[in-house]
């Protein structure tokens, strides 16, 4: 930052615009060069930055002035940290080598040896290099010219980084995307997953396990500054796994996968075999990291055989956290007797595990009270985790099931598993089936955040939460997709989605379907929750200090209940569901949730939308998964960030109405009057619920039944099948804009 | 160790002359690479023309209470957060540093003219602890400065800030 003739130029003359009280005041802090003035502002927060900046003129020049305290300006009001620069070790060795992303060697003749892949072999246009590309994945015709954008793995000063930035968040400000690639994917699509640029799929499906596939494949997505590919950082090859793939998770920061084995045989014939077995792997090689002491992590066993799962995992440092719902498949229940929406009344077991996953050393262990629907969790920061539950506050045990929103209400419960100094557990592995065991430490409750109170009978069918956070910038050390990244965004900051389906008074005849059964969206800024966690954490090492009067639930003066009405209001928004069905589920990324609507401008059957568009409710089906046929739509982005929300404020224009809409292709409207649901057969009171948020709408251009966004880009999506129900003529097109 | 028991001899602006053991001496980069310049040239005095004798009374105090602890790396960059991560200043070094204003930034000023990185860093945090929780204005009083602004500049400042503040 500071020039080396800066540096050595003698101090004793300045000049400036204003030394008025400079001459009264010669050894004062306007006495100082320029350069010391940067480095105090430095020390200041963002805020103190801003007060400072307003003192005179003398000190708003310095900070105008300075590249590096303009980036960090951007970095504070975008939501972003920086990712320092740190030289991987292959451009230290080999300079020549730099430009290439990483040091793993791949050649085609490499991996044709591997019998599992098929390799098709393309060269690329530019470079005439040959690339790898994956069966059935194909990339729409390229460009002609060859992009001539700044490369990623040189180190880059403030001001470029601040320049970037800047243009990536102008371009999302009205969603006018810089490069646009086309993928083709063929086939019926598995478990899937969007991070950090790197889309993963998995297929091949075997025969026993009809739902599992065994086959992975990663699929690096263009971005503006690499529109065309030229290196993926992976092996994008189908990578077959010898065993069925239930779930997994994946870390391109830490260029870790997590790989989640269904039933597993047991390694130990004295126990019984583990309920799911993770197999930590690099996503560069997918063979066993070399940072995870053990290449694999056992969940608990089953407790009972005939049970089925459903599991969440997610990365955030060296913390891995693994949710599994363990609950009878539908054939047992329809042979008891019971409809397939009736798990509150058989009841099934939720269990949650917290490993260090590069020591194999289990953080801590806990059975959830039963919901009557899939609890669903998201990490807040590397010791504490969000919890969709049910309140453990309730007044008396009726006999209702857990599911009745009146007597049980749901909660966001926040815990945390911060090690008790006072009683070290040292856990045994791997894991015994009984959840209550005393060698694992159990996380502790910090508060527990309660939604508004539902009307009688209201029963609640689901109450999930997404996305995961973003991955905090790496710390130097060990392997990494991510290391070219000038910034990232801010894991303690952002927007949460959480996804919450009603159904209110059954019994009532005259109450039309549509009436009883509700779907919400409810937003939530990431930092209203990571504030709990936090000050929560703080009452828990206090408590730790003076002796962690332990009372069987939880520690004393710990744990904080917040009624509606002292949380609610000012932090949430309420939405009715804003797209039925979603074929694509990574939908949110910092302060931005991307959703399609229905097409508003005229595209040769008249100005206004069709009933047939806004018509979402016919194919509702609780059983089945129904992917809606393309349609012609426009994205949105609510956008949540209060800085952008304010700026919008105090730079607004004229506001846009309906007809201008129709001229223009996108619109921005700042949302910041309450949403209001009226009490009625859901709720019991209104709910008014206020945080404000931007609407971003753009005419996509084309039809669309999916869409999928992470920091740098949109993903629409466009399925089509040819024939009803057969998976195999399925084809997906996917349209990457790039942001 | 017999190296370390070397001395220098710094004069400063007002011509006055301290000796100093090496070790002491070579917490400023600047010295030490003058050092390194001069060679074992004994006797010679190392002119500090920026340095009055108060000051490096002063500093001499202070490089003297850290002459044990490592040199920070030469080539840390401005960038670097890492140094900047904990507002908290040393205890020793905080009951050092309770002076008037006008010999704080004299220090900050020997400091960086010396090249003691970590004691500009002191001297820096210190300055930001003044200003942590103040108002534009009441920065203006703690440092006697005039709000030069016209009143459009200002209209235009308090605009900005009231969006970009948190």
């Amino acid at each position: 930052m500071i020039l080396a003739e800066e540096l050595h130029r003698p101090l004793a003359k300045r000049s400036r615009s204003s030394n008025s009280t400079q001459s009264q005041n010669p050894s004062g802090l306007l006495s100082l060069p320029d350069e010391i003035l940067e480095q105090l502002y430095l020390f200041l927060g963002h805020n103190e930055r801003l007060h400072l900046r307003s003192v005179c003129r003398a000190l708003r020049n310095v900070y105008d002035s300075s590249a590096l305290l303009q980036y960090k300006f951007t970095l504070e009001t975008t939501g972003y940290l920086d990712v320092p620069y740190e030289p991987s070790s292959s451009s230290l060795t080999s300079p020549h080598e730099n430009s290439k992303h990483t040091s793993i060697s791949s050649s085609p003749e490499d991996l044709s040896s591997n019998s599992s892949s098929s390799i098709i072999t393309l060269k690329s246009p530019h470079t005439g290099r040959p690339r790898q590309t994956i069966p059935s994945v194909s990339l729409a015709s390229w460009p002609k010219e060859p992009s001539t954008l700044i490369a990623h793995d040189t180190v880059i000063s403030p001001a470029d980084r601040n320049k970037l930035l800047k243009e990536r968040e102008k371009r999302w400000e009205t969603l006018d995307w810089g490069e646009k690639r086309t993928f083709k994917v063929q086939g019926r699509e598995g478990v899937y997953e969007l991070q950090e640029g790197i889309f993963l799929m998995c297929d091949d499906f075997n025969d026993i396990d009809d739902d599992k596939p065994s086959s992975i494949r990663l699929v690096p997505l263009p971005s503006m500054q690499d529109p065309d590919l030229e290196d993926p950082p992976i092996q994008t090859t189908s990578h077959k796994v010898d065993f069925p793939i239930s779930d997994l998770t994946m870390d391109p920061t830490q260029d870790l996968i997590v790989v989640s084995e269904y039933r597993p045989e047991s390694s130990d014939a004295q126990r019984s075999a583990p309920t799911h077995r993770y197999h930590l792997l690099t996503l560069s090689t997918l063979k066993p990291h070399p940072l995870a002491n053990s290449p694999t992590l056992d969940f608990p066993p089953f407790s009972q055989a005939i049970m089925d799962t459903r599991q969440l995992l997610q990365v955030m440092g060296d913390t891995l956290v693994v949710q599994v719902s363990r609950f009878a498949p539908a054939w047992v229940l329809a042979g008891l007797g019971f409809g397939i929406g009736a798990l509150g009344g058989l009841g099934h077991e939720e269990e949650m595990v917290a490993w260090n996953w590069k020591t194999g050393k289990v953080l801590s262990r806990i059975s959830l009270p039963e919901n009557g629907w899939f609890s669903s969790f998201a990490l807040l920061t590397p010791t504490t985790f969000l919890v969709t539950s049910t309140s453990n506050i309730s007044p008396v045990l009726p006999s209702e099931t857990r599911s009745v929103g009146s007597i049980f209400p749901p909660v966001i419960q926040v815990y945390s598993f911060l090690p008790d100094p006072n009683n070290p557990i040292d856990p045994v592995q791997p894991l015994n089936t009984d959840p209550m065991d005393d060698t694992t430490p159990r996380p502790v409750l910090l508060a527990q955040l309660q939604l508004p109170h539902f009307a009688d009978n209201v029963s609640i069918h689901a109450f999930d939460v997404r996305p995961d956070p973003a991955f905090p910038p790496n710390s130097g050390s060990g392997p990494t997709l991510g290391k070219t990244k000038p910034f990232t965004q801010n894991p303690s900051k952002g927007m949460m989605v959480f996804e919450l389906k009603v159904v209110g008074n059954t019994e009532d005849d005259n109450i039309p379907i549509r009436d009883r059964k509700k779907s919400y969206e409810i937003f939530i800024l990431r930092e209203t929750l990571v504030k709990y966690a936090i000050e929560g954490e703080e009452r828990l090492k206090e408590a730790y200090k003076n002796g962690g009067d332990f009372d069987g639930l939880g520690i004393r003066g710990v744990e904080k209940n917040v009624p509606w009405s002292e949380w609610g209001e000012g932090n949430t928004r309420f939405m009715d569901a804003v797209m039925k069905r979603r074929t694509w589920v990574c939908s949110c990324s910092g302060y931005r949730f991307v959703s399609l609507m229905p097409a508003i401008r005229p595209s040769g059957h008249g100005l206004w939308p069709s009933n047939e568009d806004l018509n979402l409710d016919d194919l509702e089906d609780e059983t089945h998964e129904i992917i809606p046929p393309p349609k012609r739509s426009d994205l949105m982005i609510f956008d949540f960030s209060p800085v952008n929300i304010r700026r919008t404020h105090s730079t607004e224009e004229e506001p846009m109405d309906f007809m201008d809409y129709a001229k223009k292709d996108w619109s921005i409207k700042v949302r910041d009057t309450p949403s209001m649901l009226p009490k009625g057969n859901i709720w019991k009171n209104d709910v008014k619920s206020a945080l404000p948020f931007r609407e971003i709408r753009k005419d996509h251009g084309g039809l669309a039944n999916g869409v999928m966004c992470d920091d740098q880009r949109i993903i629409v999506i466009h399925t089509q099948a040819r024939r009803n129900g057969d998976w195999s003529t399925i084809s997906q097109e996917m349209s990457v804009l790039c942001m | 160790m017999s190296d370390n028991k070397q001395k220098v001899i710094l004069q400063t602006s007002d011509d006055e002359q301290f000796t100093v053991e090496k070790i002491v001496a070579e917490r400023s980069a600047m010295i030490k690479s003058m050092m390194e310049d001069l060679g074992e040239q004994e006797g010679q005095a190392i002119p500090l023309p920026n340095v009055s004798s108060s000051v490096l009374t002063k500093i001499l105090e202070y490089c003297d209470h850290h002459k044990n602890e490592p040199l920070p790396a030469a080539d840390s960059s401005d960038a670097d957060d890492s140094r900047r991560k904990t507002s908290e200043i040393g205890e020793w070094d905080a009951r050092w540093i309770q002076v008037d204003q006008e010999m704080l930034f004299e220090i900050i000023l020997a400091a960086n003219y010396l090249d003691i990185k970590p004691l500009l860093d002191v001297g820096c945090k210190t300055v930001a602890n003044m200003i942590k929780g103040k108002t534009p204005e009441e920065i203006r009083k703690l440092f006697n400065i005039t709000n030069d602004f016209t009143p459009e500049e200002e209209e235009q400042i308090r605009k900005e800030n009231e969006w970009a503040e948190e």
